[in-house]
């Protein structure tokens, strides 16, 4: 069976989600936890697969998140019918009664950032219970010195947490282009200690200012992203659940966002016709 | 004592959540930069300020534009964005703060007290997310069930269980044949925020269905203390029905 196809849902493309290319839809949770809402996010959508995607978690801070906000994420993944639920291998916050910085970033690739983020992993899924929990790698600006690398770290933490992986292939091209590392292999050493998957896809664009790919979700999928996810999928088949593509700027036309989801399609089924 | 990693995150994050760069920078990876952090919290500040704006847009109208905005930038540098932010958390914490920063006229105020009385019903409903969508269901079937209250013994009066009340003290929201200072009430309908200006036996009715629960005619009346007939009560309650401050059940 194919993985489920799906966009992250936003006001400009729920038009267009009943297209016979998409069964699969991602809610950000930030955008559903509307406290006067009535009915649910989804609407009349339905779905094969429906993925609640968090900002929040803040999984590789020092406390595990805490209680109300899971309880929340629950509500909504509960209202909805999430089959489900995913955030970023980061923090946002340092602790319980801390700050936030406003925006993930990347833990210090350190032994006690990893037995801390397993930890907290531990506290989500089994708060989650049988919605499975997927973790995903971010696309980062800087890189706190650490003991070990991004590739070690993430594969660490899903051998030891049993976590799925959303691999956002996006992100690792961006960080492959910033960071000056080889993406296939990234995605290669990985893989094989994830036992469930799903894939992020969006489009940035390169500043020639700074010299860095900014993974701003403003722009179609690139070629070089939609290669990288031919050869992910390869690797990954018979463990992905669902394939979801971001858009938050500088939005397509209807004959747009269509065609983006029927390209990403078309090379699945490429991918799994060749397997079978 | 704090585990080395609390407090190594400790610095971090409260070092970048106002953007003092320099107490992290040297804690990078070899060839990271101070400019690569820069990107990173200028991105996040411009994104709150964008957001606490936003909360407090209807404030925003009863200051000098320019002065408002500075305001707003000397917070979200100053004061950190707490952990657990939600929903609109950041811009109430603003409007606590401000008076701290300005001497604010009493105008000035009475937009704050009703900014805050919005967010306090968001608040309340996050909390009473499945009484609110119950009450909101209920709505549907009140101008039906409203044409037999009072005659049907069965039939109860339900408040809408997400209510604020503010007192303005001036006439600057309320129109200038407004006697102040007014008890406002605040209640949502759907996902829109409405307003009651009530008499002193709509409030106490509230107050009464507040305590009790969805109630009959009769229980009411023997609960309330403003002394009214029957008929007086039932057209108070229908009042409370048409404007959806309360359902019939």
């Amino acid at each position: 069976m194919l993985p489920t196809i799906g966009y992250a849902l936003r006001e400009q493309n729920r038009p267009i989600l009943t297209d016979p290319a998409i069964n699969g839809c991602e809610i950000t949770f930030e955008r559903a936890d509307d406290p006067l809402r009535v009915e649910k996010y989804l609407q009349d959508l339905n779905f094969d697969h429906v993925s609640i995607h968090a900002l929040k978690l803040s999984v590789a801070s020092a406390d595990p998140p805490g209680e109300k906000n899971m309880k929340a994420l629950k509500e909504i993944a509960d209202e909805n019918g999430a089959d489900s639920i995913s955030d970023h291998l980061g923090f946002t916050r340092n602790a319980h009664e801390g700050v936030e910085m406003g925006h993930f970033a990347p833990p210090p690739y350190t032994q006690d950032a990893l037995e801390a983020t397993v930890r907290n992993l531990d506290v989500v899924q089994n708060y989650f219970g049988d919605r499975r929990f997927y973790l995903e790698n971010v696309a980062y600006l800087f890189e706190f010195a650490g003991e070990m690398n991004e590739q070690e770290f993430l594969t660490e933490t899903l051998k030891r947490s049993g976590s799925g992986w959303l691999l956002d292939v996006t992100n690792v091209y961006a960080n492959s282009v910033n960071f000056g590392y080889d993406a296939y292999e990234f995605i290669k050493g990985v893989m094989p200690h994830a036992d469930a998957v799903q894939m992020h896809l969006a489009g940035g664009v390169y500043d020639e200012k700074v010299k860095e790919y900014i993974d701003s979700h403003s722009h179609p999928i690139p070629d070089d992203v939609f290669d990288l996810y031919r050869f992910a999928l390869e690797l990954s088949k018979g463990k992905v659940s669902a394939v979801f593509i971001e858009r938050d700027q500088e939005f397509p036309d209807e004959a747009g966002w269509r065609s983006e989801a029927k390209q990403v399609r078309d090379i699945m089924e490429e991918v799994y016709a060749v397997s079978a | 004592m704090p585990d080395p990693y609390r407090k190594q995150l400790d610095k971090y994050a409260e070092a970048l959540s106002i953007a003092h760069n320099d107490e992290v920078v040297g804690d990078l990876k070899s060839g990271n930069t101070a400019d690569m952090l820069k990107m990173f919290t200028d991105g996040n500040l411009d994104k709150r300020f964008n957001k606490v704006k936003d909360q407090v847009e209807f404030v925003a109208e009863f200051f000098d534009e320019e002065e408002f905005e500075e305001q707003v930038v000397t917070y979200v540098k100053t004061l950190p964005l707490l952990a657990y932010d939600t929903g609109i958390s950041d811009g109430e914490r603003f409007l606590d703060w401000l008076p701290s920063q300005l001497e604010l006229s009493e105008e000035q105020k009475d937009a704050i007290r009703c900014q805050q009385a919005r967010h306090k019903i968001e608040d309340v409903a996050r909390e009473n997310r499945l009484a609110h969508v119950s009450f909101q269901g209920q709505l549907t079937v009140a101008e039906k069930l409203a044409e037999d209250f009072g005659e049907d013994d069965k039939l109860q009066i339900q408040v809408n269980p997400i209510c604020v009340r503010t007192t303005f003290k001036t006439t600057a929201l309320l129109g200038d044949d407004a006697e102040v200072p007014a008890i406002v009430q605040f209640y949502p309908v759907k996902n829109d925020i409405r307003t009651a200006l009530l008499e002193d036996d709509g409030l106490e009715l509230i107050d009464v269905l507040h305590e009790s629960g969805p109630t009959t005619l009769d229980n009411l009346q023997a609960a309330m203390t403003f002394k009214m007939s029957r008929d007086e009560l039932m057209e108070l309650c229908l009042e409370l029905v048409e404007i959806k401050l309360a359902t019939i059940r």
